[in-house]
């Protein structure tokens, strides 16, 4: 089996968050992510031709005409923006939800996200970029996803060191927040929450409990319909391979 | 408003008092007014509190310089190289700086609040998450509504220091295009101080007015290409110089006297040195073209 590294590049895993995009979402495209833009790009290209698409410094309003920029902020493809962004005002209007893809350094059993900061077994801290603005763009959606580019036991782990996204359920419905959490993505497997507990919906081909179990820093549940997750059609093997 | 003072980058960075509270713009690998950055801690005032929205590897150096006894930012990092950060890394670990991670939501209405000069404003995003665990949040329930919020303290800014394409001599501001959140920290900012790549005629400004922040600067400082590294209106971001930066800091993960990391950063930065020779002889791929006005 390949290691979850080099899974984490795979077309697989890509396809696997695209997947959840439908026609007609607005994403909020975050920094630092590329397999989201490639993900981004394939939704748009084989099913979700009408994607609303905000990234730093632009909105695409036709993807069909323009491909969204690999670099936030990218001063090539800055000219040729369609609108622009302004950061200082971007969450003015959180009543429209986005849909939101959150890259994590720890994801954890119930469901929240980090992206601050981790705290070693040794007790050594090691910082992340930031919370960004993943708190605030999470709080009101009601469509968000939590991205683990590296399935380990270090990364999905009981409890997070620090909070950047609320994914929990109880903790959102006392607040009065959407329930929002749709999964939990990696390159080995994609979780759901079930009574304030992540449990697998989908395995990579190739994947099997042990594995999971080994990777994982908390108990392995499944959901009752869990499944093999679906390989690579031919129409997505083709447009990734051009991307 | 009186017009604004026309400085170089020298006297600029002498404006910047010990303690002060100083917001620094642009955002990740673009738009950062660098050369402005690299003058200030070269003048090596102490003490400074830094403000960034998406913070670039200018605030790494700026914490491993030993000029900052704080950073407040929601992002510090680069998108074209696969780096951490190590200056701000080894400066926590040292207990040179403290660092406020903070939401961007949250960071923008508490300088919204210290624009509007408000005892506080309110806000939601981030509630239940680890981002209200600062000094500027606190989590309250509104007894009207029983709805929850945070009730956000101002943060005032006592300088800023901003990019922007051009200016004039009135202090109006020609943005690039998308405007990093700069606006907000201008607006809380007692002294506004913007790095330039020229200054150029009202005339010329009033061409663009969809991208013209009025009256937006106190201090103006003309720098060609002085975003370097950074990409701006006229370069792309060098990942190849930003990356032996990196790769330069790296070494000196195991320092434990504060000095030998200021002197890595100077001695990557050139310092002393003017800014224009230091980006003569290390840039590898900027554009360095004209960018129309």
């Amino acid at each position: 089996m390949p290691s979850s590294r080099a899974m984490c590049e795979s077309d697989l895993f890509i396809a696997a968050i695209a997947r959840n995009i439908t026609d007609g979402d607005y994403i909020h495209l975050g920094a630092s992510q590329p397999l989201l833009w490639k993900a981004v790009q394939l939704a748009r290209m084989l099913w979700a031709p009408r994607l609303q698409i905000a990234a730093a410094g632009q909105f695409v309003l036709d993807p069909s005409t323009t491909s969204p920029p690999s670099l936030t902020y990218d001063p090539g493809a800055m000219p040729g923006r369609q609108a622009t962004m302004n950061q200082s005002t971007i969450f003015n209007d959180l009543r429209r939800g986005r849909v939101t893809f959150a890259g994590c350094m720890q994801v954890d059993r119930s469901g929240n996200g980090n992206l601050a900061e981790v705290r070693s077994p040794s007790g050594r801290v090691v910082r992340g970029p930031g919370y960004a603005g993943l708190p605030t763009l999470t709080t009101h959606s009601e469509k968000f996803f939590l991205l683990v580019t590296d399935h380990s036991s270090r990364r999905l782990v009981e409890k997070v060191d620090r909070i950047s996204v609320l994914g929990n359920t109880h903790q959102r419905a006392r607040l009065g927040f959407p329930d929002g959490l749709r999964q939990v993505i990696t390159p080995l497997a994609s979780f759901t929450l079930v009574n304030d507990a992540l449990h697998v919906q989908e395995m990579s081909p190739g994947t099997d409990e042990a594995t999971l179990a080994e990777n994982t820093g908390f108990p392995i549940e499944f959901t009752t319909d869990a499944r093999e997750r679906p390989r690579l059609s031919s129409e997505e093997r083709t447009v990734l391979s051009a991307l | 408003l009186a017009a604004p003072q026309i400085l170089t980058l020298a006297e600029a960075s002498r404006l910047i008092e010990d303690g002060w509270t100083v917001g620094v713009g642009g955002a990740i690998d673009v738009g950062h007014p660098f050369a402005l950055v690299r003058e200030i801690i070269a003048a090596g005032p102490r003490h400074l509190e830094i403000v960034a929205g998406f913070g670039g590897l200018d605030i790494d150096m700026i914490a491993a310089s030993g000029c900052a006894r704080a950073i407040i930012a929601a992002f510090i990092g680069s998108e074209i190289i696969p780096a951490r950060i190590p200056g701000v890394q080894r400066a926590l670990e040292l207990g040179l700086i403290d660092v406020m991670q903070i939401d961007e939501g949250i960071l923008l209405a508490a300088m919204r609040a210290s624009a509007q000069q408000v005892p506080f404003t309110t806000w939601t995003g981030g509630m239940g998450t680890s981002a209200t665990d600062n000094r500027l949040c606190t989590e309250e329930l509104d007894s009207k509504t029983g709805q929850h919020f945070i009730r956000v303290e101002p943060l005032y800014l006592d300088a800023c220091l901003v990019w922007a394409e051009a200016a004039d001599e009135q202090g109006n501001l020609l943005l690039w295009g998308p405007d990093f959140g700069d606006p907000a920290m201008l607006a809380a900012s007692r002294l506004r101080i913007a790095q330039v790549d020229r200054i150029v005629s009202t005339r010329e400004i009033a061409r663009h007015p969809d991208r013209v922040l009025p009256w937006s600067a106190d201090v103006v400082t003309p720098t060609k290409s002085g975003t370097f590294p950074f990409g701006g209106a006229a370069l792309d971001p060098d990942a190849r110089w930003l990356g032996r930066y990196a790769a330069h800091m790296r070494q000196y993960a195991p320092v434990s006297d504060p000095d030998e990391l200021r002197s890595a950063v100077w001695q990557v930065l050139q310092i002393p040195g003017e800014f224009d020779k230091f980006q003569r002889s290390t840039t590898t791929d900027a554009r360095g073209k004209d960018a129309d006005a």
